[in-house]
């Protein structure tokens, strides 16, 4: 099916937001993915990221709280769906398949 | 301070992020963005969080962003509002609202569109000022060489629009002959160049006989130029003597329906005879070019071309080069000064010596100007005709200033009226509009006002174009073809029109509070954003009438002033005699012919008429260096002029010295010379020569009255100068029959010369033409000006007349008579309008200083200019407002007061 193809990054974003639970938001999804992965990324490339896969189904969202730092602008929480949760095990068990057939 | 700064990101970026932000994404956006930069502020200090907040922030300008917007639905909708179904709906209000709003509506449109039609005016003009020589290839690499000369030590090259003169140092794209040639052989970087000059020559077919401008060139002119060539090759065409090369309408003047190609025309300069043969046929070059020719002849053929190519003395020949390709001007500029310093040395030290300056000093330099630019070169002295940057500036402003009232016309009639359209306002906003789509309205009807309005202008301006392209001296054109960029700039002023119109009523609009109005609450409109407008409006009309006012008068000066000599019914015939010819022999000829005819009363010649050049000379007298205008003229010359004489006698054929050592000259020269009893003493002429004065005119004006009286020398020595012109007097009343006389008299003494001639007051009159076009143009933006003021007043009028109708009403029930009413309506207008001519009065009197201050005699702006020009201004505007005011305070009460 055409659209619900799981890139690389997404699929990191798809991941981190699962981890992240019920305050996965655009900084924490950066500062998460920063910090388990090593790499940089920059906010924009994140939110986009997040509407795709809002877009495809794989995550939803509502406008949670506001804080301080935030100069008292609400986050979007994210949240995986298990549309989300589905598209990760297949891409979990694709990607064991071809590990299982690589030769040592 | 700094450092609370430093602690938030920057205000611009924030302020970016603002703008191109969608609403509904700006929450988490925005959010995020900020969290970010205050984690990064301890992390990594105060710098590196606000560059990460702006690369950040700009990261978010992508389509996914905007994309993503369209899609969030609108709190409380489940799906995005598609606003295109609105806008039916405003356009309909629009459109109803121009019909119900007659009068304001036909002010607006009638304000507008002549406000537009002005500016699409001056646009065509700044268009086409911008335009000359644009149409050469090669223009990128074409330049003009001038010569800059600097007469007193340290001064600076300072000229710029407004600084077009500067005292000490001359402009001239004057170079010697031999500079084209030395330059292409020394400096690489010069791929071809070529010279060019005029002459005036006559030109002779058969019986085909006209002066014309022949124009002198290198063969070089056609490659280097893209000037269309319609027979010829561009190689070949003037490679050599005795070829010409002749425009289409020459063609037909000359040949008629022949074939001219391979033909001979005789052209006839002041050194001798031509036969060249027709080998080219050139377009006449279009109306946006700087060198504008219709006979091409070889330079070579230039008077004196063998002595002046072997000396470096000589400033008289334009120079153009082509640079070769990939050529930065500046490397060749940096040559330059080694090149004067070589060839130009001889000026150097002349100019030295002339004005007791140092080797340190500049003295004299070379520059180039660009092809481009040279249309719009104003301060260097050349042979084309250039325009004035100053003059695209000045019309600039006008034109947007015009529009400008106009538009203010707009937003203060919009912003008033909206009083009556609050309840529709508010209903609106309760039916779920936004701020933004009331805006939106607002601005529309704006923009459609402004849209018919263009419609009309594009006509209006059609039908003044002719007008205007007299005044500004150009051939402007506005044809329906090819003409897509100027529909596109067309669309560009409506829509700035359109924002700068209708943005502040609409978000006046857009801020009506719906409660408030709904309640019956009427919106008190704060009235002194219009009273400002008002007096703008008033003060530029004040401005332009004091501008036209002083400038009239001054014209009218400038031509009533008695020169000191009568221009009245006075031919002035060219004569076209070289210097070699006993021309005063063709003079009493004419004379001889003419005599006894009751139409001619006298026949005068000279070697020069008025507004025809100067000949100045100058000569030392007692060790001093002097200089006169000098003129050779015979005994007619002093009587047909009517100057008269403040001492000693005119020439006279009597005396037999006359003819080689008498001088008259004038007061002013005698007092320069310190003669106080000038009859009797002698002049030094040369080194041979001696004048003596037998005579002392009264002062008169040989230059226009921008420059003082010049002094000036008379003789009748006709191993000086030739006679160039000869001046008929005509008896008063009989101008046609005379010049039909004087025609048969000149063809009978003079055969196969052409009959050319002016009208002295004309010539005279023709000095000051720049001045009176511009009066012309501040005449006609006046009015324009006055009529959309008066337009403004009405509507505004109107509207504050119907606002108050109830007050009136019970003014009038309570007592008041109309007198009373009018007053008091009225008290307001008086008011601004003092307010308006106080502020303008000064800004006028300052740029009138400026503007006369190029005359040596002018008038005195007394204060009745300032004063007419307000009483004028107060009297339209009382005028223009009497009509509502009159109606409402004869109005019946009862009408206003009873449906409450």
């Amino acid at each position: 099916m055409k659209g619900t193809h799981l890139g690389e990054f997404e699929e990191v974003v798809l991941l981190v937001v699962g981890i992240l639970m019920d305050n996965a938001y655009g900084v924490a999804v950066v500062e998460e993915i920063e910090k388990q992965t090593g790499r940089s990324v920059s906010l924009s490339p994140v939110h986009s990221a997040l509407y795709r896969l809002e877009e495809k189904g794989y995550v939803e969202s509502e406008l949670g709280g506001a804080t301080k730092t935030r100069g008292g602008r609400r986050k979007r929480i994210y949240q995986l769906t298990a549309a989300g949760r589905a598209a990760l095990d297949e891409a979990k068990a694709i990607r064991n398949r071809l590990w299982n057939m690589l030769p040592d | 301070m700094k450092n609370k700064n430093n602690l938030s990101p920057p205000a611009w970026a924030r302020r970016l992020l603002h703008w191109y932000c969608p609403e509904s994404l700006l929450e988490e956006i925005e959010g995020d963005l900020l969290e970010a930069f205050q984690l990064n502020l301890e992390k990594k200090g105060p710098r590196a969080a606000r560059r990460q907040y702006v690369l950040d922030g700009a990261r978010f300008f992508n389509p996914t962003t905007f994309k993503k917007a369209r899609q969030i639905p609108t709190p409380g909708l489940p799906y995005p509002i598609n606003q295109a179904a609105m806008w039916n709906n405003h356009l309909k209000i629009a459109f109803r609202n121009m019909l119900k709003h007659k009068l304001s509506s036909f002010i607006n449109i009638l304000g507008l569109s002549l406000g537009l039609a002005f500016v699409i005016l001056v646009y065509l003009f700044v268009k086409h000022e911008y335009s000359y020589d644009n149409f050469h290839a090669n223009a990128d690499r074409i330049y003009r060489v001038n010569e800059i000369e600097f007469h007193q030590a340290g001064l600076k090259d300072e000229t710029s629009i407004f600084k077009q003169e500067q005292e000490g140092i001359s402009k001239y794209a004057y170079l010697p002959l031999a500079t084209g040639p030395t330059m292409q052989e020394e400096f690489p970087e010069v791929m071809r160049y070529t010279r060019y000059d005029e002459t005036n020559t006559i030109v002779r077919r058969g019986k085909r006989v006209f002066s014309e401008k022949v124009h002198l060139v290198d063969s070089t002119f056609f490659e280097l130029f893209d000037f269309e060539l319609l027979e010829g090759d561009a190689a070949e065409v003037l490679n050599g003597k005795n070829r010409i090369v002749i425009s289409p309408e020459m063609a037909r003047k000359y040949f008629g329906a022949e074939d001219p190609i391979g033909k001979e025309l005789e052209v006839t300069t002041y050194m001798d005879t031509l036969l060249c043969t027709v080998t080219g046929i050139a377009a006449h070059p279009p109306a946006n070019s700087s060198l504008q020719f219709d006979m091409l002849i070889n330079i070579l053929h230039k008077p004196y071309y063998e002595r002046n190519i072997a000396q470096w003395g000589a400033f008289n020949t334009t120079l153009f080069l082509e640079l070769a390709e990939g050529t930065r001007p500046e490397v060749l500029e940096s040559k330059l000064a080694a090149f004067v310093k070589e060839y130009l040395h001889g000026t150097i030290d002349y100019l030295k010596g002339r004005f007791h300056l140092t080797n340190e000093d500049q003295i004299l330099k070379l520059a180039l100007t660009p092809l481009k630019e040279v249309h719009l070169e104003h301060s260097i002295i050349w042979l084309g005709p250039t325009g004035n940057p100053l003059n695209v500036f000045i019309l600039s402003g006008l034109g947007l200033s015009i529009l400008l009232m106009a538009c203010l016309n707009y937003i203060s009639l919009a912003v008033t009226g909206a009083s009556g359209r609050t309840r529709e306002v508010g209903i609106r906003k309760i039916l779920g509009s936004s701020r933004k789509q009331i805006r939106l309205q607002f601005w529309a009807e704006a923009q459609l006002l402004v849209l018919v309005a263009l419609v009309f202008a594009v006509g209006l301006a059609y039908w003044f174009l002719p007008a205007f392209s007299e005044f500004v001296q150009r051939d402007l054109s506005l044809r329906y073809t090819g003409q897509g960029p100027l529909l596109l700039s067309l669309l560009g002023i409506a829509l700035f029109t359109g924002l700068i119109a209708g943005g502040y009523p609409a978000a006046f609009v857009a801020g009506f509070q719906p409660v408030k109005v709904l309640k019956g609450d009427t919106y008190r409109y704060e009235p002194r954003f219009t009273r400002a407008i008002v007096v703008l409006q008033n003060a530029l009309s004040v401005f332009l009438i004091i501008s036209a006012l002083v400038m009239y008068r001054q014209m009218k000066f400038v031509n009533d002033k008695d020169l000191g000599y009568d221009t009245s019914q006075t031919l002035v015939l060219k004569t076209h005699s070289g210097s070699s010819e006993d021309v005063g022999l063709l003079a009493q000829r004419l004379e001889n012919a003419l005599n006894g005819k009751s139409e001619i009363q006298s026949v005068a010649a000279a070697s020069m008429s008025f507004n025809q050049g100067y000949d100045i000379r100058g000569f030392e007298y007692k060790g001093e260096d002097q200089s006169a205008f000098y003129y050779r003229v015979d005994p007619n010359y002093i009587p047909t002029l009517g100057i008269e004489m403040a001492a000693g006698r005119n020439f006279s054929a009597a005396f037999g010295s006359d003819k080689t050592g008498a001088a008259i000259i004038n007061e002013r020269l005698a007092k320069k010379l310190g003669m106080d009893n000038a009859v009797g003493q002698s002049i030094p002429w040369g080194k041979e020569k001696e004048y003596t004065i037998i005579g002392v005119a009264k002062d008169y004006h040989v230059t226009t009255l921008n420059q003082p009286v010049q002094p000036v020398l008379l003789t009748m020595d006709e191993t000086e100068a030739g006679l160039d012109a000869f001046l008929v007097k005509i008896a008063a009343g009989k101008m046609s029959e005379a010049v039909q006389i004087v025609e048969k008299a000149w063809k009978a003494v003079a055969p196969g010369r052409p009959f050319e001639y002016t009208f002295l007051d004309e010539d005279v009159a023709e000095q000051y033409a720049d001045y009176a076009r511009w009066m012309n143009i501040i005449g006609i933006s006046t009015l324009f000006a006055i009529l959309i003021a008066c337009l403004g007043l009405f509507g505004l009028a109107g509207i504050f007349a119907v606002n108050r109708q109830k007050e009136i009403g019970i003014r009038k029930v309570l007592g008041a008579g109309v007198e009373q009413i009018l007053l008091f309506l009225n008290k307001g207008l008086l008011q601004l309008s003092l307010i308006a001519l106080v502020l303008a009065a000064p800004v006028a009197w300052w740029a009138m200083r400026v503007w006369l201050s190029k005359f040596e005699y002018k008038i005195d702006m007394s204060w009745d200019v300032f004063a007419l020009a307000g009483v004028a201004c107060l009297a339209l505007a009382l005028l223009t407002v009497s009509y509502h005011s009159l109606r409402s305070a004869l109005a019946n009460p009862v009408d206003a007061l009873r449906n409450e």
